[in-house]
């Protein structure tokens, strides 16, 4: 079989496509108005099958943000500022973050499709495998969890807040900068990593994203 | 309603290269429904890109670089493991599309399925070449070099030629 014979078998499906008429595209795009219009929710749809679990965190993160907000906007700085200071840098972390999810959702909705394939590809799967960025940033608020309940009557010089309070902030705060550090697409295989973000839909998301990355980046070469 | 002249050009140029959408669709979707869906999504995005297209670069290669990248997209996020179907099995599959498609050719439906076989970004690459695409356009619509063309294409085709020798051996 010769190169052209390949060609040549193509042409001949592009005759019976022809005759075959096989797509009618006048039945669905005669009004494009209302084509774009049901596409959209279309779109929307898929959007939501692409993203649910973030969609999820999201609405989970809004009633967050919105609880600890009533708390830090209903106890004064001078009551508490250690509540203060840990409740405000949770919210402002949790804002960010999901500042971050709303922005690749938005994105991944508006990407261009005209621009070149490995390209285009290459920023869509990017955009999937930036989660990886919030998921780093979320673990940055675990030592406030910890410092939540200080209170400026027994932080000081006394053995529960030396003894247990400090040393379990300080330990929270070496493991969120290791983790902060260490969750990185190189480490998505390693078990520690699965055993801690688990197998959900936004991991598996990020993991085949991350390999359709290395493909199109092998794809690129020349190999 | 009346058509503005943009949707009345938009609707002209895609009526005459819709054959485009369907060979897509026919090499990324497995089901019929997924393949409407596409084609629906394909017409969708290009419409919604249309005010990027410049009237002087050629229609059919802007049309194939929004719709690969729509398919390849709708392949990724939606993936079905039916869609992979290795070579050796496309005889079976094969038989079941003669069914459906009894117009169509056995050395067609045969080169559709081996090209379903290949990974997204090699079906491009074929799909392009298939088109009689230069290596020069094809370099331009996947963003590689054309060296890089020329060494998969070679690879691709002798693979493709060596499917065709065995299982249809009359060819």
């Amino acid at each position: 079989m010769e190169d052209k014979d390949l060609q040549e078998m193509w042409k001949a499906y592009d005759h019976k496509l022809e005759e075959s008429r096989i797509l009618n595209l006048q039945s669905w795009a005669v009004n494009l108005q209302s084509f774009q219009m049901v596409q959209s929710f279309k779109a929307k749809n898929r959007l939501q099958r692409l993203v649910p679990y973030k969609i999820a965190v999201l609405l989970f993160g809004i009633l967050w943000v919105l609880f600890v907000g009533t708390l830090v906007t209903h106890i004064p700085f001078r009551i508490n500022p250690y509540f203060s200071i840990s409740a405000g840098l949770v919210l402002l972390i949790n804002l960010v973050c999901m500042g971050g999810y709303i922005y690749h959702i938005v994105l991944i909705a508006q990407i261009p499709y005209d621009g070149d394939i490995t390209g285009t590809q290459q920023k869509l799967a990017r955009l999937q495998a930036s989660t990886l960025a919030v998921i780093r940033l979320g673990w940055l608020q675990m030592p406030l969890y910890t410092t939540f309940f200080w209170h400026k009557s027994w932080v000081g010089f006394n053995s529960g807040f030396l003894l247990v309070a400090l040393p379990v902030t300080l330990l929270f705060t070496g493991l969120a900068i290791y983790l902060y550090r260490n969750t990185t697409a190189a480490n998505l295989h390693k078990k520690w990593m699965q055993l801690l973000v688990g197998k959900s839909p936004e991991y598996t998301a990020v993991l085949t994203a991350q390999g359709f990355i290395d493909e199109i980046e092998r794809f690129k070469c020349n190999l | 309603m009346s058509k503005t002249t943009a949707e009345e050009d938009f609707l002209r140029l895609l009526q005459q290269h819709r054959g485009i959408i369907v060979k897509i669709c026919n090499s990324y979707c497995h089901s019929r429904n997924d393949r409407e869906d596409l084609a629906q999504e394909i017409t969708y995005q290009l419409w919604r890109s249309w005010h990027l297209y410049q009237a002087e670069h050629v229609f059919s290669t802007w049309m194939y670089r929004v719709a690969l990248n729509v398919a390849i997209t709708h392949y990724r996020t939606g993936r079905k493991r039916l869609d992979t179907v290795q070579l050796e099995d496309y005889s079976a599959v094969l038989a079941t599309m003669q069914e459906t498609a009894p117009a169509m050719e056995e050395n067609i439906l045969a080169l559709q399925r081996m090209i379903r076989a290949l990974k997204e970004l090699d079906r491009a690459l074929v799909l392009l070449y298939l088109e009689s695409k230069s290596y020069r356009e094809i370099a331009e619509i996947l963003g590689i070099s054309e060296t890089n063309v020329a060494t998969k294409l070679g690879r691709i085709k002798g693979k493709l030629r060596q499917q065709f020798t065995k299982n249809i051996p009359n060819n």
